[in-house]
């Protein structure tokens, strides 16, 4: 018999039905009585004074029921980590980017609402602006924030060995500057929310969230109200990606106007608001320098690294420092020493996004690596197979390895996509096309961080009185699959079919306090509380059982929906037999608590110079193949050969669907997607002109799961929603590269940059 | 910016005279409906306000595609994409036409999208007219007056304009000449694009060489256009290496492609240059 019935299979989600038939309610789908519509004023400049509003007009329009501005605020600065506070929920005295929140109106219908803003007056005095992040690093460039002494935001070092020794015991030093673009998450939701405040002062936001708990704290503290007095509900969520993790000032503002006006307020981007307003991946500029000996072993590894921070801080101090966690821990690299600045640009700014800063960071090392390698006369294999991590190894950051499987990564994905031959066919196929093949590996988290000192959390179940299974988890459904992970792992311990289970996940007056979903967290924390969870209400069900059957709970199994003797599994009970006998005979529901906890996170905060902060590595290699067309610089990506190092598989189609959604979404930014901004202003804000990679764009996969069965996941499981993303740009260069002899540095490899750097260098 | 509509009154002639009439009523604040890709998009998005929209849908005899040996093949202005593109007549005749309509939008777009819409929407990139134009469609016209032809080269004014003057297309005839073509579209991705540059080739293979050499292009000026003066060179100079690429040239120069978000200006005449090469190499080939 297998060992596991549920866990690992290949099984229909739970919430499946409703997404098919659309029964699932989205928020636009939510309409609440006497509901108004909201809409924000923005800025129409990049960097401008404050000199007037005025909303007497809009106030006259007929229908409008609320009019605010920054004196309906309590004025507290906002940004996700407190100590990094500098936005006002709308601006005061100045306008920092072309799309800040100036003021917002409530109305009856969304046509009023729109037509009011067009009625407020403002009188700007325009600033010159700053939209270059190394402009913006000069002495005397214009200030984004006035009140601070130059543009840089924030700054993180690390430093692990010793570098200069690194560096003096190389045979070789590598120098290279790599730069990233600003892709938009494109989440086919757009944002949204809809906020009511009862007569008691309660605020109940409706909106799609990451992270309901976070948000809930952001949103008292920039209105300057208890936690308790809100609550965040979740509805079915179109699509996170990181970039629903921290409070839109959109929420804030229809707070305020359901306050003034008593009646639930509704703001809804459309996609231009979204693209233009809802937040980046961080574009980066590395500057890389490695030491390596001659046999290929990397000795020192040092980044400089340059956040376009855009207008605010938001999730920039997080990304950079998270990059360099991974920076330290993808090869076993005795030196390190890795220096980020965050700066001011009057731009839109950026959040998290899947890969999480780390993304930008291996498009530098992993190219590079590529270009070592090749100086050094070894395969791009080689080297890499040369510095992995293996299970067990204790890194220089203090760190300790514990599950990892990047060795039979590498070497599954160089079996599966034919790598030792293909990298010796010819490369040229005539007429001006090229073939090539690359590869990429990565480390990412498995089980999010313990940044916050906190990275605990609870889960409850019930077994109600027909057999039906509830879990109460604090697991967001942002479409990943999160619902299906807590019943898929709660089945496994109880022996049930999932479609017995219900998860409720989305009221933070309901479900236990948690993070939320990012870094790949989810799997591991709320799988491991629900596993626990699943244990102590099994413990209740098997007491029960073991009455009915007349023997000891320890002697009892359950699988496929029964309840059995281990020993002599012809004695059985049904699941729902041993529930109905639990409430009609012995006289009790069924009901368990089950909780994660992480010891080490209160020790290990973020302002603590420690190297471990991720409690377990999940890692990747990925190979891509190319054909380069150098009549128009269009890379066509042939196959992606994608092994990833899951710990356990929770089920095979969620990983496989995980997996090749970010190579999907990674693709766009190696080779098509970016915000091209002029003067601040995003020029491409729609989806015909900003160019996601379609379903007829997808290249065929060949996904692999390495079950590397880790010792802290639930099951051995861990997170892999982020990482398969990370090695795509690099692998894709990499490739490119293999075909045509010519290095990209810079993302996206778009046609016009390909075919213009493929003419300058091959004529 | 996606803006909500304004209101505006929807009228379903059910003839073309009624339709015509009611044009006629209305001008400048009517606009014509077929399958409104392009329209709604314009009502939604760029601030287009028609008071009047004349569905000419429920008109009967303006779709179909057939083809006469005599006549030549004859599409209605209704035909949408995904006809065009799957037409048996369309394919044994003039496959790289089938072929051009297929790479419209998307299956849901191409299901809406009409041939007719296409051309009177009169974008540069318009994805039908390169093709359109190597086979000298003719197109046909009915106005108050009664019914013009119009060869399709007379036909766009410049971006969305047309020589269309309170008139509506019915649709289009192709001259029964034997042709083999091509048409290749350049955009960064395979569906739901437009065309950064689209480029149509077609001629009739005659003993020892080409006749009717036709290059036109799309999205490189402010209207589709035909490269009269490459014609006329492979048409002296026949099908050799360096005739092909010195008609590349020469289209990279004549066009005059605008700059935007989608491409720069230099990058687009290259690919004019490139892909002009590109489709009479194919031709040569094939
Ligand atoms: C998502 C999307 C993707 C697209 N992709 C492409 C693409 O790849 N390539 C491409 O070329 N186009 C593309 N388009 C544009 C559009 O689909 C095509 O131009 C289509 O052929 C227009 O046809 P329609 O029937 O929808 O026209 P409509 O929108 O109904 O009409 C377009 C214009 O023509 C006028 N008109 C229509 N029929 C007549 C008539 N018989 N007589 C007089 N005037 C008339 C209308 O008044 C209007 O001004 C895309 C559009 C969308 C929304």
């Amino acid at each position: 018999m297998e060992q596991y019935s549920v866990f690992g299979k290949p099984l229909p989600r739970i919430d499946a039905w409703e997404k098919v038939t659309g029964e699932a309610r989205y928020l636009d789908d939510i309409f609440m009585p006497g509901m108004l519509y909201g809409k924000v004023l923005r800025s129409p400049h990049a960097h401008a004074r404050i000199v007037r509003i005025d909303t007497q007009k809009a106030e006259a329009l007929r229908g409008v029921r609320a009019v605010i501005t920054h004196r309906d605020t309590p004025g507290v600065k906002f940004s996700f980590f407190p100590v990094f506070a500098d936005k006002l929920p709308l601006c005061r005295d100045k306008v920092r980017y072309i799309g800040d929140e100036v003021a917002a109106v409530a109305a009856e219908t969304a046509a009023i609402a729109e037509q009011a803003l067009s009625l407020i007056e403002v009188e700007y005095d325009l600033l010159p602006a700053v939209t270059d992040l190394e402009e913006a690093m000069k002495p005397g460039a214009p200030l984004v924030h006035e009140d601070k002494e130059k543009n840089i935001a924030f700054e993180g070092h690390k430093s692990f060995g010793d570098i200069k020794k690194g560096f003096a015991d190389s045979d070789y030093i590598f120098e290279d500057r790599y730069v990233t673009s600003k892709v938009a998450h494109c989440c086919m939701e757009t944002h949204g929310c809809i906020a009511s405040f009862d007569r008691l002062g309660k605020l109940t936001v409706m909106m799609p969230s990451q992270a309901p708990h976070t948000v809930r704290q952001e949103i008292a503290r920039i209105l300057d109200i208890p936690r308790s007095k809100v609550r965040i509900v979740v509805p079915a969520v179109g699509g996170g990606f990181g970039q629903r993790l921290v409070t839109d000032m959109k929420v804030p503002a229809a707070a305020i106007l359901s306050r003034i006006a008593r009646r639930p307020v509704k703001i809804v981007n459309t996609r231009e608001d979204e693209f233009c307003t809802a937040r980046t991946r961080y574009p980066y500029i590395v500057e890389l320098k490695t030491g390596v000996r001659k046999d290929g072993r990397i000795l020192a590894r040092q980044a400089r690294v340059l956040i376009d921070n855009g207008a605010y801080n938001d999730k920039g101090p997080a990304t950079l420092n998270y990059a360099g966690e991974c920076f330290a821990v993808l090869y076993n690299v005795p030196h390190v020493r890795y220096d980020g600045y965050g700066v001011y640009t009057n731009k839109q700014f950026g959040t998290a996004f899947r890969g999480f800063g780390n993304v930008q960071v291996t498009f530098a090392t992993e190219s590079q690596l590529d270009e070592i390698a090749e100086k050094l006369g070894m395969g791009p294999e080689e080297i890499r197979l040369k510095n992995a991590n293996k299970p067990n190894e204790l890194m220089s950051c203090g760190a300790t390895v514990t599950s990892c499987g990047l060795v039979e990564c590498i070497r599954e994905t160089m079996k599966k996509s034919g790598w030792d031959e293909k990298r010796k066919m010819k490369t040229d196929l005539g007429n001006g096309w090229y073939r090539g093949i690359g590869m990429a590996t990565m480390v990412h988290t498995g089980a999010g961080g313990r940044f916050y000192g906190y990275a605990a959390t609870d889960t409850f179940t019930k077994i109600s009185e027909d057999g039906c299974i509830t879990v109460i988890s604090p697991a967001p459904e942002i479409g990943q699959g999160g619902k299906m992970v807590v019943a898929q792992i709660t089945a496994e311990v109880l022996g049930v079919d999932p479609s017995r289970i219900t998860v409720i996940n989305n009221d933070t007056d309901i479900i236990p306090y948690d993070l939320g979903a990012w870094g790949s967290r989810t799997s591991f924390v709320c799988g491991n509380a629900a596993k626990a969870a699943a244990e102590s209400v099994k413990e209740e069900i098997f007491g029960a059982a073991a009455k009915m059957l007349q023997t000891t709970p320890g002697k009892l199994c359950a699988r496929d929906e029964k309840i059995f003797i281990d020993e002599d599994p012809s004695k059985a009970v049904s699941f729902e037999e041993a529930a109905v006998y639990a409430v009609s005979n012995l006289g009790y529901p069924l009901s368990g608590k089950g909780r994660y906890t992480d010891p080490l996170a209160p020790q290990v905060g973020i302002d603590k110079k420690y190297g471990h902060h991720l409690p377990t590595f999940t890692f990747a290699c990925h190979v891509v193949e190319v054909e380069v067309d150098s009549g128009t610089g269009e890379v066509k990506v042939v196959k992606v050969t994608a092994a990833q190092d899951t710990g356990r598989t929770i089920n095979r189609h969620m990983a496989e669907g995980q997996i090749e959604g970010s190579i999907l979404q990674g693709l766009g930014y190696a080779i098509s997607e970016e915000c091209v901004e002029d003067g601040g202003r995003m020029m491409n804000p729609t989806f015909a002109d900003y160019k996601i990679q379609t379903a007829v764009d997808a290249p065929p996969y060949d996904v692999i799961l390495i079950e590397t069965d880790d010792p802290d996941g639930p099951f051995g499981a861990k997170g892999i929603g982020e990482p398969a993303l990370v090695p795509l740009p690099a692998a894709v260069g990499n490739a490119v590269y293999h075909a045509t002899g010519v290095r990209f540095k810079k993302l996206p490899l778009n046609q016009e940059r390909v075919y213009f750097s493929l003419k300058k260098e091959k004529g | 910016m996606l803006r909500s509509m304004q209101p505006f009154n929807y009228l379903r002639p059910s003839t073309l005279s009624e339709a015509l009439k009611l044009l006629g009523d209305h001008g400048r604040e009517a606009k014509v409906l077929a399958g409104g890709t392009d329209l709604i998009v314009g009502m939604k998005e760029k601030g287009l306000s028609p008071r009047y929209v004349i569905d000419i849908k429920g008109i009967e005899g303006l779709d179909g595609i057939g083809y006469d040996p005599n006549e030549g093949l004859r599409i209605g202005t209704l035909a949408t994409m995904s006809e065009v593109s799957a037409s048996s007549c369309v394919r044994e005749h003039y496959l790289f036409l089938a072929h051009a309509a297929g790479e419209v939008g998307s299956v849901q777009v191409r299901n809406r999208a009409t041939i007719g819409g296409n051309l009177c929407n009169a974008a540069p990139s318009a994805e039908t007219a390169p093709a359109l134009l190597c086979l000298d469609a003719v197109l046909t016209v009915a106005g108050p007056k009664g019914e013009r032809a119009v060869a399709i080269e007379e036909f766009f004014r410049g971006p969305g304009m047309t020589v269309l003057d309170g008139e509506i297309l019915t649709g289009m005839l192709i001259p029964p000449v034997e042709r083999k073509g091509i048409y290749i579209k350049h955009s960064p991705r395979n569906a739901m694009d437009i065309a950064v540059i689209g480029a149509a080739a077609a001629v009739t293979p005659k003993e020892g060489g080409w006749e009717n050499v036709r290059i036109a292009l799309g999205a490189v000026a402010p209207t589709p256009v035909r490269v009269h003066e490459a014609e006329e060179l492979i048409r002296k100079k026949g099908q050799t290496k360096e005739a092909i690429e010195e008609a590349g040239r020469m289209a990279g120069e004549t066009a005059s492609p605008i700059f935007d978000v989608r491409a720069s200006a230099e990058y687009r005449s290259e690919m004019v240059e490139n892909l002009v090469i590109r489709a009479l190499s194919e031709l040569c080939d094939s």
